[in-house]
Parts: structure tokens; sequence; C-alpha cells
């Protein structure tokens, strides 16, 4: 019995100190959720005592967060945060924000060439890090003053989202950061598909409530075959989503972290349609919460890589990597 | 060579168990190293019969080399191992781009329950299945009752002596046509009794009454069966689980079939997209890269979703309603990318000319055409794909009854 904190922490990954600081985590992210400002969570999290949390449980303290913001609808810098994690040890002094590639450019930064460009979320503060496209594909890094740069808020799908257009002049030293920029990529990937499928799972639970409690024809429309399969389909693309986070999360590497983006974009569509199909006019107002999941969604799906954008990628990778008799590559790990 | 590996895997049994990418290692070397693998990967057949006929040698030649046994029972000709060796052998055949001997699909969803629910019977004839002499068959849907599996008539009365008399009619039967014996759900209780009154035994093919008819599908190929009983006499050692138990035998198999198979079916058609990928990066065919890496995606959400059932029935846990998702995702997954191939090759699957020149090899074209057919039925067979939704709808998502 001595040993059964270890035995069960080798079992599921977890103790159980786990489910208070869960707990913990989720109460949080909705007291933030009730206000409407984008917030540095960072304060926040030290009084959880999080380093500590981070250390014990590296890979589930990092899904959780995400999974609370997707749940909670939270404005924070927790994907900044994770993005500056992986390159930071690049940095002389910790930054305290992150210019975001534009949408068109996916995973490859906007700056470069003297330029700074790119997509701020929330309001401007501090030092930035820039990602910067260099030559021949590779990524260097510099930081700059918040001062220096202009920012036009951006006219966001999900209105209450802050996402800023930024610009200036690049004129700090570049660090080349190739390899810790693609480590920062396949981060930020995993956190954001982790807040996709959290995103989906509300809109999904939403439909099901309401098909539950909505008669017509003198019978709850949930007992109908049609939105039935509707949601039946729709949560079953979810659980393929969610298995591949899962593996991506435990064994995964940049291919496999642009997979499970891409599937958790394509399982939120694939929800939000069916949710938005068996909700009715409801479903469609602003009174209603069911817009508030898809909206976020497709912001969130929008950075580091669309779906329609990964699979692009991914099409064109998958024919260059051919050769004559080789395999797919395979993704699952049995650890 | 063979009988250096023979030894190895023999001797390194131990050290297989309990590391299972040691296992991965050296079966990859032995399936590199093989010299009939080339002759095994361009292997076409007319027939669903000489199809299988030539994997039950290769069923023999991975057995007599020891590799086919990792993941099975000691008791039952295996080397010990669990569902994570099995998957491993999956993926090593589809890392080396080679077909999946069909038995292995049969094995995969009746084995388990076997070892389970007849350990006698598992230990006398698995050894068989494994080196590919005999393969087995499911008698479960009957022509009045597909998808209301619970109806189902065929009638196993008590002998009075300790046996069965089985009378009835199983149809929609998966390698029927050449199977050794089959799993049959039969009634033993009244005939209102639905699902509480069936009982599972296992009868050989070649008992007195028990006919058999092929059925061929739209391809030509006779892979199913319509199997008639006419008081077939089965001894009381032929029953698979208690008497009136044989629903929780048939939820046992399953979870098999919608996720252990599921994730061996998989590496069948990531091999298949492989091969498309090779016919794609040389004929052009730019325009349906990115609908191919979609479905690619798919297949790897299906599979990823059914290693997370291996793992689970590796480590003796139940999967109940949710291996209905495993099913629905594979099952859609198979045909996404047999829909892919269809329209990727519509020229040579329709006339069967490339560049509009007759391409040479029949067996090759019609093998192609065979496994798109084929692959219409995953979404049928084992529980349509509208009873896994209805499952979903009221076990996973718990929605109301449904209104019928």
């Amino acid at each position: 019995m001595g040993n059964s904190r270890e035995e069960q922490k080798a079992a599921d990954g977890v103790d159980e100190s786990w489910p208070m600081i869960e707990e913990a985590v989720l109460r949080l992210f909705d007291d933030l959720a009730e206000k409407p400002d984008h917030v540095a969570i960072g304060p926040r999290l030290t009084e959880l005592g999080w380093s500590d949390i981070e250390a014990e449980y590296p890979v589930e303290a990092c899904e959780l967060l995400f999974r609370a913001q997707g749940r909670s609808l939270a404005h924070t810098d927790c994907l900044d945060r994770v993005m500056l994690a992986e390159l930071a040890t690049l940095l002389d002094e910790p930054a305290d924000g992150m210019v975001l590639p534009n949408l068109a450019d996916g995973c490859t930064p906007s700056s470069g060439q003297g330029q700074v460009n790119g997509i701020l979320q929330g309001a401007p503060r501090g030092r930035l890090l820039v990602p910067v496209s260099t030559a021949m594909g590779t990524v260097s890094v510099t930081v700059v003053d918040a001062d220096t740069l202009t920012y036009e808020r951006l006219d966001t799908f999900d209105s209450s989202m802050y996402w800023a257009c930024v610009a200036g002049p690049l004129d700090g030293d570049l660090i080349d950061a190739s390899t810790e920029w693609n480590r920062a990529i396949s981060a930020a990937q995993r956190a954001l598909a982790t807040e996709l499928v959290a995103l989906s799972d509300r809109a999904l639970r939403i439909a099901v409530e309401q098909i539950s409690v909505r008669v017509q024809f003198g019978t709850p429309i949930g007992s109908l075959q049609s939105p039935r399969h509707a949601l039946a389909d729709a949560a079953a693309t979810l659980e393929g989503a969610r298995a591949l986070l899962g593996e991506t999360w435990r064994h995964g590497g940049p291919m496999s972290a642009q997979i499970a983006k891409a599937a958790a974009g394509r399982a939120h569509r694939a929800v939000s349609d069916a949710a938005l199909q068996v909700c009715g006019a409801i479903g469609l107002t602003a009174e209603h919460d069911l817009h508030r999941y898809v909206a976020r969604g497709f912001m969130i799906d929008a950075l580091c890589g669309s779906y329609q954008q990964l699979e692009a990628v991914l099409a064109e990778r998958l024919f260059d990597i051919h050769s004559p008799g080789r395999a797919l590559p395979a993704i699952i790990s049995w650890g | 060579m063979s009988r250096a590996v023979h030894t190895t895997v023999g001797e390194r049994r131990r050290d297989y168990v309990s590391d299972v990418a040691l296992y991965r290692r050296d079966f990859r070397r032995y399936l590199s190293d093989l010299d009939t693998a080339d002759d095994w990967r361009e292997a076409f057949f007319g027939t669903a019969e000489e199809g299988l006929t030539h994997d039950a040698r290769v069923m023999s030649q991975l057995n007599s080399a020891g590799w086919n046994r990792l993941g099975w029972p000691e008791r039952a000709g295996g080397l010990g191992g669990n569902e994570i060796h099995r998957a491993v052998y999956y993926e090593e055949l589809g890392y080396a781009m080679l077909p999946i001997p069909a038995q292995q699909w049969t094995l995969e969803v009746m084995g388990p329950t076997m070892l389970k629910y007849a350990p006698g019977l598992a230990e006398e004839y698995l050894p068989a299945y494994l080196n590919g002499s005999e393969w087995w068959a499911q008698g479960f849907s009957e022509p009045e009752s597909g998808s209301d599996l619970a109806s189902l008539r065929t009638r196993a009365v008590d002998d009075g002596a300790g046996g069965y008399v089985i009378n009835g009619n199983k149809i929609w039967t998966s390698q029927g046509p050449t199977a050794a014996r089959l799993l049959v759900l039969a009634r033993t209780g009244t005939p209102e009794s639905r699902h509480r009154g069936l009982t599972m035994f296992m009868v050989d093919a070649h008992s007195p009454g028990v006919t058999i008819r092929p059925i061929a599908l739209a391809s030509g190929r006779r892979e199913l069966a319509e199997v008639f009983f006419d008081d077939v006499r089965v001894p009381h050692d032929r029953l698979v689980g208690d008497v009136g138990g044989g629903w929780a035998v048939t939820m046992h198999l399953m979870q098999y079939e919608r996720g252990m198979y599921g994730y061996a079916v998989l590496n069948k058609v990531v091999t298949e997209l492989g091969r498309l990928r090779a016919d794609m990066a040389t004929r052009g065919a730019a325009a349906s890269r990115e609908r191919f890496a979609r479905v690619y995606i798919d297949v790897m959400a299906a599979q990823a979703r059914t290693a997370t059932t291996v793992r689970k029935l590796a480590h003796d846990g139940t999967v109940g309603p949710d291996s209905s998702i495993d099913k629905l995702l594979f099952a859609e997954a198979e045909k996404a990318v047999n829909d892919l191939i269809l329209d990727v090759q519509r020229e040579w699957m329709i006339t069967g000319t490339r560049d509009a020149r007759v391409s040479a090899s029949h067996d090759e074209l019609d093998t192609a055409r065979a496994e798109w057919w084929y692959s219409r039925a995953a979404t049928i067979m084992g529980g349509t794909a509208e009873v896994q939704r209805g499952i979903i709808a009221d076990h996973i998502l718990g929605l109301p009854k449904e209104k019928r």
C-alpha cells in the first residue's frame, strides 16, 4: 500500500491530489470568464503553486489550462505562455507577450525584412517576443518594446475577443530559433486543439440538453432518429479527435501535433454544424449560449494553422516524404 | 535463415512478452529479410477462396517462425503477451506494406471470446487457427434477424443426453464458404425470451445436417454464406459460455469486433492508402492530394480511438457501449479510403485501362473492385452504423429513448 500513490500515478498519469488541482483550475477560469478582459494569468497561477504542479504534471497541467479555457470561454494569455516557454531559453530576460503569425501565414512568422507584423492577443504590454522569417524558411526571434508598435484592434468573428494587428520597425538583434520555433508551434497546436475539443464538448452538451427538453409532435425531439443520429455522428468525430490529441500529448512530434489540431478543427466544425441544426432557431440567437462556443472555436481554429491550412501542409508533406515501398507515417505509440 | 529465426523467436519469447518494442524491431527485421515478401506483397487472386488459400500459407509461415503467436496465450498455441503485441504485429505488416492474412480478421473477432468463455475449445482449436490450417465463421444474423439480433429464431433443443439439436438458418457469414467451424448463437429459451434466451455453440462445419450455401457479393466473390442447420447434433462440450448466457458472450465478442478488429483492419486500410500514395506520386493526381490528407487524418483519428480500446482490452478492462464509437469511426474511415481509391483510379476501376491502355493484371483489378464492394459492408456488418448511432445516442449522450 505504501506504493499506491506511485502506482496510481503510473497507471493514470495522475494521483489523488490531481482532482483538487483540476477543481481549483476550473474554478479559477470560471471566475476569470465573468470579466470580459484579457487576463495575464501568471499571478493567478502562482497563487495555486503552479510551478510545483507543472513540475509534477508537465503534460496534464498544460492540457488542463486549455480545457478550462475552452469550457469557460475565459480570455487569458495561456497560449503566449506555452509558446514563450519553448522560446525562453533564447532570451536574457522574460517576455510578456507573443506576436503570432497573421492568419494567412499559418505557422510561418509574418515579420521579416525590417518589419514587425502579426497578431497580439490582449492589450499591448511590456516586451513582446517577435518570431521572424529569415532566409530559406528559417526562423529567428527578437524582442521589441510594445511602445514601438502600432495596434489596430481586429474586427473578430467572435466579437468578445481582443486581437490586435501589430506593426512596427524590426531593429533588434535576431537570434536563430528554427528548432525552438517548431517546438513552440507544436506546443501551441496541442494547446489549441485541446481548447477546440473543450469548446466542442460544450457545444455538444448544449445541443443534447436542448433536444432532450424541446417537445414537438408530442415528444422530445431528442427521441427522433434524425437529430439523435446527427449528434451521435458528431460525438464520434469528436472522440476521434480527442483520441488523436491524447496520442499527441503523450508521444507526439510535429506532424502528430498538426494532425491533432486539424482533426480538432474539423471536429469542432462537425459538432457546431450538427448542434446548430438540431437546436433550431433558438440556437442561432444571441440570447442562447451555443453561438459563443461556435464562434470561439472558429477563432481558435484559425491560429497556428487552420484545419484547411494544416491539411494542405500535410498533403504536401506526405507526398514529399514518399519513396517507393515506404509506408505512410504511423501515429500510435504503445509507450 | 528461417531456421535461425525460428530458434530466435522461441528463445526470445520472454523478452518479447515483456518488451514489445523488441518484438517490433525483430519482426520488422524478419519481414525486411524475408525473400518471399515481394510475392506476398503482389499476390492477387481472382476468387475469395484462392485468396484465403494463399493467406493460410502466409499464416503457416508466420506461425512456424513464431511471429503471429505473440499476443496469444501459450495454452492456445501462442507465445504469451497481450493485445498490444497483436497490434504491433499488424502495424509491422503495414510498415512492410504486406497484406494482412484474411484469417486474422475472424480470429480477432472470435479468438478472445473463445479464450474467455470456452477455454477448453480454445486450447483444442486455436493452435490450428494460428497456423492457418483452419478458420471459423460467425453464425449470428438470420434472414429475419439482422440489426434486430435478439429476435433470432434458430433453435437449440436439449436432447436429454446432455447434447443439443440445432435447427434454423444463419446468413451473411463472412468466410463461411471455407470455414471449418461456426460460432452459432441459438435460442434455447422461449420464442419471446429475446436476448435472455440465447446460447452460443461451436459447431463443426462438416457436422451432419449443416449445409453451407456460398453467397457471391456484387464483385462476384463468394465472401459470405448462408448456413442451414437441419437437426444438427452438438455435444455438450461445444457450449461457449452458459446456457442462456449467449448475449453476454456476444457482447464480449462485440468489444473485440468493434475495438481490436477495428485497430487491425485500419492497418490494412493504411497500407491501401500507402499503395494509393505510390500511384498518385508517380501519376500526378495533384488535385486529390488534400482529400488524401483529409482521409489520412480520419484514418489516424479512428486508429487513435481504437488504440485506446486496445489498451483497455490489454489491461482486462471492459469497453461496453464506447466501442460503438470505434466501430462507427473505423467503418467510415475504411469506406472513405476505398472511395478515394475509386475516385483517383476511376479510369482503371471502371474500364480496366490506365492512360487509355488496357492494364495487364485482371486479378489485381478484380481484387481492387472486390475491396470496394466489400468496404460497403463496413457500415453494415457487426451492427449497422444506424445501430451504432442509436447506442451512442442512448448510452453515451444520454438522449431520450428513440420513438418508434
